[in-house]
């Protein structure tokens, strides 16, 4: 700062012994000042008068691109037996619905199904369940009068489909947890079984 | 000059009031120490929940506002009083005007902060940020406020000083706008002698309460320090202010564009989206404004660097100005709508609040304390030793306590909003997220309590100051000449340009800002510009959120909450559930993942005041209505929280069990609403009744979900309206659309 030109002429004013220099703003601040009051104007144009995109339109963006990476994936899954029992096979999909089920069930079935406030998802017994689609249909609509919410608004169906899959694949490991609750029922049919095109839907 | 020109009656005779000075720094220490030690306290509970003992008056939420609340009004806030009543007198050449007044300012201070101390851990609050007090509270700060403004401005008109120093300018500033931001935010409508309802609703209210919580870090932390910091700097430095034409500058467009710049606590919000830009835009523009102050301050140092390496005092107000100098950038760069999408809600805020509180005000708070105390006990100060050790104890403690916090801040942004190869969110369990900052906070900790055991170590300096004190105190004689009418301003100078337009010259001697000595001498002219300054950003911002209706679109299925809806949401905002939930799910899409659907603006109509809340220590709560509808889950949950979710870190709320719920006093209240506006019904004959019977269904709910409650004594306990309200939150705009008549009512209530 040492060229600028700061010639330290005191005013002949003073307050309880204070005094003041007559010295000019610094000219990097001034600019700054100014630059920072005009990066409003473009701002402005961009963003609201021209079309920026809005915060909605950017998370759009973000959920179409998931959708089509969903879509790409698994294609376009509906709720029914067959799909949901070959998803079940799907390895990967079991993968990713960990993570899901941990963030929204795990509250009250436990991140590993084996329940809480909720049942035990990996026995045999089963409240409300007769076969696979009653778990989707679980999922979709809740019990909202005993505990469990109702996730239809929050999954598209190819996640229900994902979601319930998973739900039913915890069986296949069965674990000790919160004591068995409703009826026991026989094991899910195998994929074949159920008729599955094992291409459907790629 | 003429003799005309200075107008000078006749000498005359006066002595400065210090007994006051002396009052309000010791009650800044006091204050200082509990309010740290309350801010101990929390951060300690936050590693070990168990630290509060189960007990209510020691639980998180309910401690957190006391310690804010205690750092910046009785901390901050008596230290700006003793800077205030110290440098005015000598500013002013004269006695504070009223010595009646000073003690009733000062001891109804105290009566607050009391008052504050003893209702927060009660649970009585507004529960909002930095104004949780009530309205009995509130009126008298106000009234204390206006004391303090009558025996300000009463100096200023019995001054001996023609013109006002810059720190004066910033005293008025302060003065006026934290009256202005007191009044609006708090205007409320009681519902008994300790529980009101704002005149806001939602969005608005969030909006009022983000223009008063922005700026009473402008006028209550900032402008006042400014003022301090341009009398004590210049007078422990010894040194000429570095620019005049930079004060003016920088004080003007500090006022100015500071009420500008709330909404950026609301980015991404469901507040407008225009407003947001506003508070963006006006932030940016505020850094140089704040710069202006810093550059004041550091270059009135030139030349006096030596004196620096030597004077701890210097070193205080040299890291203050610093430290005030990268929360005044920071601030603008955390105002950007994508890095305030990243920062926001997690501990980055805090760690900007910190760097800013524990450097800024409280550095140039010890600065001026171990300047003022040998002048106003008039003795030696009791040990530079200590005051050295404090101010390295001190710096150190500031350093580990902001560095982990910003680590702790980025670490959880980045967890949050991680996504897997698959799309899916990396980090779906929120503890996941909490039990990663742990560390961090630990070595917050050790800062935070580095800090406190130097603020300790400064009281204990202090008053070893005062127990070698001269008794009695001198009150040495001052003598000053009169102002006399008749004064004549220097004339102003001509244009410096050769050659151009009239109006170049025009400006040019505009430029040269002669005019502003002027209003410098008239204290009324300049308070006036002041309160047009605070008053026109305020209009600006407020009128079109009050009046366009587009900000706000209505949704036909949010109705108002039910009685034990609302019994419960007062329980809510009593314990400080906000001070760790939000309940403002942004767009983005790993907030839509993680909560559910985005919060829209017409969602908070009913809410008063809204909880839209400023950190998640815990997840939002928006959508807890749809994620977790099981009452046995919540029971459970209040009752110890690790019993349905391992690792965490929320409080036990044990007596939530226990404490019967009040379901006669929810009639006074649900009226209270209606008189705010909200279409109420029976409710209004047999609001008490109605809350029974919901408390009842949900009750058997309870027990239908788990039999093992049956015979339990809970269905008129606080955990039931609790539940209620967390059964509701966030439900509204998945339900079935009601019949056209529930439309024209909640668009009859709209503004
Ligand atoms: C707020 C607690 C809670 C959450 C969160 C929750 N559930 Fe449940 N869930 C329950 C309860 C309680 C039941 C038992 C309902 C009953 O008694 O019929 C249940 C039942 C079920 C059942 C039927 C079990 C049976 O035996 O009939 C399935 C399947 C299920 N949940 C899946 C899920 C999935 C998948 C998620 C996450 C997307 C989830 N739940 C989240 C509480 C919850």
């Amino acid at each position: 700062m040492a060229e600028e030109p700061y010639h330290d002429k005191l005013f002949d004013h003073e307050y309880d012994g204070i005094r003041e220099y007559d010295n000019p703003m610094p000219a990097w601040w001034v600019w700054m000042f100014v630059l920072s009051a005009l990066f409003a104007f473009p701002y402005v144009l961009w963003y609201h008068i021209g079309n920026g995109p809005s915060i909605l339109d950017a998370l759009e963006a973000e959920q179409a691109a998931y959708a089509e990476k969903l879509l790409a994936t698994y294609g376009d899954l509906s709720v029914d037996e067959p799909t949901i029992l070959r998803m079940m096979e799907d390895e990967n999909a079991m993968l990713a619905m960990k993570g899901l089920f941990k963030g929204k069930c795990s509250q009250c079935h436990l991140a590993d199904g084996s329940g809480s406030v909720g049942p035990n998802l990996t026995d045999d017994h089963w409240k409300n369940v007769k076969g696979v689609t009653d778990i989707a249909e679980v999922i979709r609509t809740g019990i909202t009068t005993k505990g469990m919410p109702a996730w239809g608004d929050q999954f598209t169906e190819t996640q229900l489909v994902l979601v319930s899959s998973y739900v039913a694949h915890l069986r296949e490991n069965p674990l000790p947890g919160k004591a068995p609750e409703g009826d026991p029922i026989p094991a899910w049919p195998a994929a074949s079984a159920a008729g599955i095109d094992e291409n459907a839907g790629e | 000059m003429t003799a005309s020109a200075q107008a000078i009656g006749p000498m005359e005779t006066f002595h400065y009031d210090d007994a006051i000075v002396r009052k309000f720094t010791l009650a800044t220490l006091i204050w200082g120490v509990v309010g740290m030690l309350v801010g101990l306290v929390i951060a300690i509970q936050l590693m070990i929940p168990e630290a509060n003992m189960s007990s209510p008056y020691l639980s998180f939420g309910r401690l957190r506002p006391l310690h804010t609340n205690a750092v910046i009004f009785a901390f901050a806030g008596n230290a700006i009083f003793a800077a205030v009543y110290y440098s005015t007198q000598r500013l002013c050449k004269a006695r504070m005007f009223s010595d009646m007044l000073s003690a009733v300012h000062f001891w109804g201070w105290q009566a607050i902060i009391v008052s504050a101390a003893l209702s927060f851990p009660l649970g009585i609050t507004q529960s909002r940020e930095y104004a949780e007090l009530e309205w009995p509270i509130d009126i008298a700060i106000t009234l204390i406020w206006v004391v303090f403004a009558i025996n300000f401005f009463g100096t200023l008109a019995r001054r001996r000083e023609r013109h006002l120093y810059v720190a004066l300018w910033f005293y008025i500033a302060t003065i006026i706008a934290v009256a202005v931001l007191h009044i609006f935010n708090n205007l409320a409508l009681p519902a008994s002698m300790l529980k009101s309802y704002p005149i806001y609703a939602g969005v608005q209210d969030a909006f009022m309460q983000w223009w008063y919580g922005h700026n009473a870090v402008a006028f209550f932390l900032t402008t006042p320090f400014l003022g301090l910091m341009y009398y004590f700097l210049p007078k422990a430095a010894n040194r000429p202010v570095f620019s005049y034409k930079l004060s003016i500058v920088h004080f003007w467009s500090l006022v100015f564009i500071y009420i500008w710049a709330g909404p950026h606590h609301l980015h991404y919000t469901a507040a407008p989206a225009w407003a947001a830009t506003l508070g963006m835009l006006f932030s940016l523009m505020l850094w140089m404004p704040s710069w202006g102050g810093m550059l004041n301050g550091l270059l009135t140092l030139r030349g006096a660097w030596n004196k620096v390496a030597q004077d701890s005092i210097l070193k205080f107000f040299v890291v203050g100005i610093t430290f005030y100098g990268m929360s005044t950038f920071e601030g603008p760069m955390l105002s950007i709508k994508i890095v305030n999408g990243l920062s926001h809600y997690t501990d980055w805020t805090i760690a900007h609040v910190h760097s800013g509180a524990l450097g800024w005000n409280g550095f140039m708070t010890f600065g001026m304390i171990y300047w003022l105390a040998p002048r106003i006990f008039q003795t030696e100060i009791w040990s530079k030793k200590w005051m050295s050790i404090h101010f390295y104890i001190g710096t150190i403690g500031i350093l580990l306590y902001i560095i982990p916090i910003y680590v702790a801040g980025l670490t959880q942004g980045l967890m949050w909003r991680a996504f897997d190869a698959n799309g899916m969110l990396q980090y779906t369990d929120f503890i996941e997220t909490v039990q990663r900052l742990l560390p961090m906070y630990w070595i917050r900790a050790i800062g935070g309590t580095l800090f406190l055991t130097g603020t300790v170590m400064c009281l204990i300096n202090v008053l070893m100051t005062w127990a070698t004190r001269k008794a009695p105190y001198e009150v040495p004689e001052q003598q000053a000449p009169a102002l006399a009418g008749g004064y004549v301003d220097q004339p102003t100078p001509g244009s410096r340009l050769v050659a151009v337009t009239k109006l170049a010259h025009k400006l040019d001697v505009f430029s040269q800002m002669h005019w502003h000595r002027r209003w410098e001498r008239l204290p009324l002219l300049f308070t006036i510009w002041v309160v047009v300054a605070v008053l026109v950003a305020s209009l600006f911002e407020i009128v079109p959120t009050f009046l366009i209706k587009s900000n706000v679109p209505t949704i036909a299925t949010v109705t108002p909450y039910t009685p034990l809806e609302l019994m419960g949401r007062d329980i809510y905002q009593a314990e400080g559930c906000y001070n760790c939930h939000s309940q403002m799910i942004r767009p983005m899409r790993h907030e839509t993942e993680r909560y559910g659907e985005y919060s829209k603006p017409g969602e908070f109509v009913y809410d008063r005041p809204f909880q839209w809340g400023s950190r998640r220590i815990g997840p939002d709560l928006h959508r807890i209505g749809q994620t977790n509808s099981s009452v046995a889950w919540h029971v459970r949950h209040f009752n110890r929280p690790t019993d349905t979710s391992e690792g965490s870190i929320m409080p036990r709320y044990p007596w939530l069990l226990t404490e019967t719920a009040d379901f006669d006093g929810i009639q006074s209240r649900i009226d209270t609403m209606a008189s705010l506006g909200v279409p109420y019904g029976e409710e209004l004959q047999r609001a008490p009744e109605m809350a029974r019977a919901q408390a009842t269904e949900i009750f058997n709910r309870l027990i239908e979900e788990d039999p093992t409650y049956a015979g339990s004594d809970l269905e008129d306990k606080k955990v039931i309206p609790m539940i209620a309200y967390m059964l509701r939150l966030g439900t509204d705009i998945a339900k079935p659309l009601p019949e056209e008549a529930a439309t024209e009512e909640v668009a009859r209530l709209q503004p």
